[in-house]
């Protein structure tokens, strides 16, 4: 009887083991494989113009994997995401999303807006995204100096390379 | 001596001794009555002669034949060869254990074979359209979740921005950079 079952249990784990699933490193070798290098530079600037701040990141995704950045100061939230979405041709399906939270100076109103925006690019072409919206009259806008500020996120989308690694 | 009909049915087959045959024909040949029962049994043995089955000494014969034929067969084969032509196995159990037999084999040729893995472009094209849940054991997801944390993937990025003020100037805009410096100049 023993012996019946360990010829039983030999079988079960010979099929469970052809029939394991793919391997750690064929994991991770399929997501290098598809992986993209997100690059994003944050500015505050100032009149459309100067830049008073800048934020440089980098992060590596996969196609239809956000990648999600949370800026927070003054009288401004503002949570962005950035999902690229790869076609067959190398082309890229941008979709920017952003969610925006704002008081006014007397704290007495929160504006509340959320945008979702795509463009297609080519793999390394470089776009603006202005979650609080950019005209070029804002140049010229009169104003409290701190009111003239805005936020411009640059995002350029590169397949990723082991060196970045 | 007065011969029963058993004994005048052995001596009718030559079956008595010869001892004792003399008594026999003696009381055959003085008694009457043990003369007329000799002959009632020697007409009997003549008419059931004539009521045999015909053919039936050809046809024992050719059974005699074929059992000595068996016969020789047996004494000349195997103690191995007699034993398994005595076991008896019924035709459904010895087709259900070559069924079963011949998936046991299947199943181990099979897992013995190399398993074909996809690419890695061909396991992601598989699920583009669908998400794609990887499943790992414990040790298997520290590595990944590890790598994952090396090429900065997972969390959040928080960025701390002037504490001033800011203000919404107009719609969001995703642009490329070309394209709005040609729609601020028209």
């Amino acid at each position: 009887m023993s012996r019946k079952r360990s010829i039983i249990g030999l079988i079960m784990l010979m099929i469970a083991v052809s029939a394991g699933a793919i391997e750690i490193d064929d994991i991770v070798q399929a997501l290098l494989d598809q992986a993209l290098t997100v690059r994003i530079v944050a500015r505050v600037t100032e009149d459309g113009k100067e830049t008073v701040q800048s934020y440089e990141l980098t992060r590596v995704t996969i196609s239809g994997r956000a990648v999600r950045l949370r800026l927070e100061g003054g009288n401004l939230t503002i949570i962005a995401e950035f999902t690229p979405y790869e076609g067959e041709d190398n082309s890229i399906l941008l979709v920017a999303e952003g969610q925006i939270w704002l008081t006014t100076p007397q704290q007495e109103v929160i504006q509340y807006r959320t945008a979702l925006k795509s463009l297609p690019l080519e793999l390394g072409e470089t776009v603006l995204f202005y979650p609080l919206g950019r005209s070029p009259l804002d140049m010229d806008i009169e104003g409290p100096e701190d009111e003239r500020l805005n936020i411009e996120l640059e995002v350029q989308i590169e397949p990723y390379s082991r060196e970045e690694g | 001596m007065k011969p029963d009909d058993v004994l005048l049915s052995a001596y009718l087959d030559g079956e008595v001794p010869p001892r004792f045959q003399p008594e026999v024909e003696a009381a055959i040949a003085n008694d009457r009555e043990t003369g007329a029962r000799y002959d009632a049994l020697r007409a009997l043995r003549h008419r059931l002669r004539e009521a045999e089955i015909p053919e039936l000494d050809r046809r024992m014969s050719e059974s005699w034949v074929s059992i000595r034929r068996r016969l020789a067969v047996y004494r000349g084969s195997s103690i191995f060869g007699r034993a398994l032509r005595q076991i008896r196995v019924p035709v459904p159990v010895l087709a259900a254990t070559g069924v079963v037999l011949l998936g046991l084999i299947g199943v181990l040729v099979w897992s013995l074979l190399p398993a074909r893995r996809p690419s890695a472009p061909d396991y992601l094209a598989q699920g583009r359209d669908v998400d794609v849940t990887i499943r790992v054991d414990n040790a298997n997801m520290e590595q990944v979740l590890q790598w994952l944390v090396d090429q900065n993937m997972l969390g959040e990025v928080n960025i701390q921005l002037p504490e001033q003020q800011f203000r919404i100037v107009g719609e969001p805009v995703l642009v490329r950079p070309g394209d709005f410096a040609r729609s601020a100049a028209e």
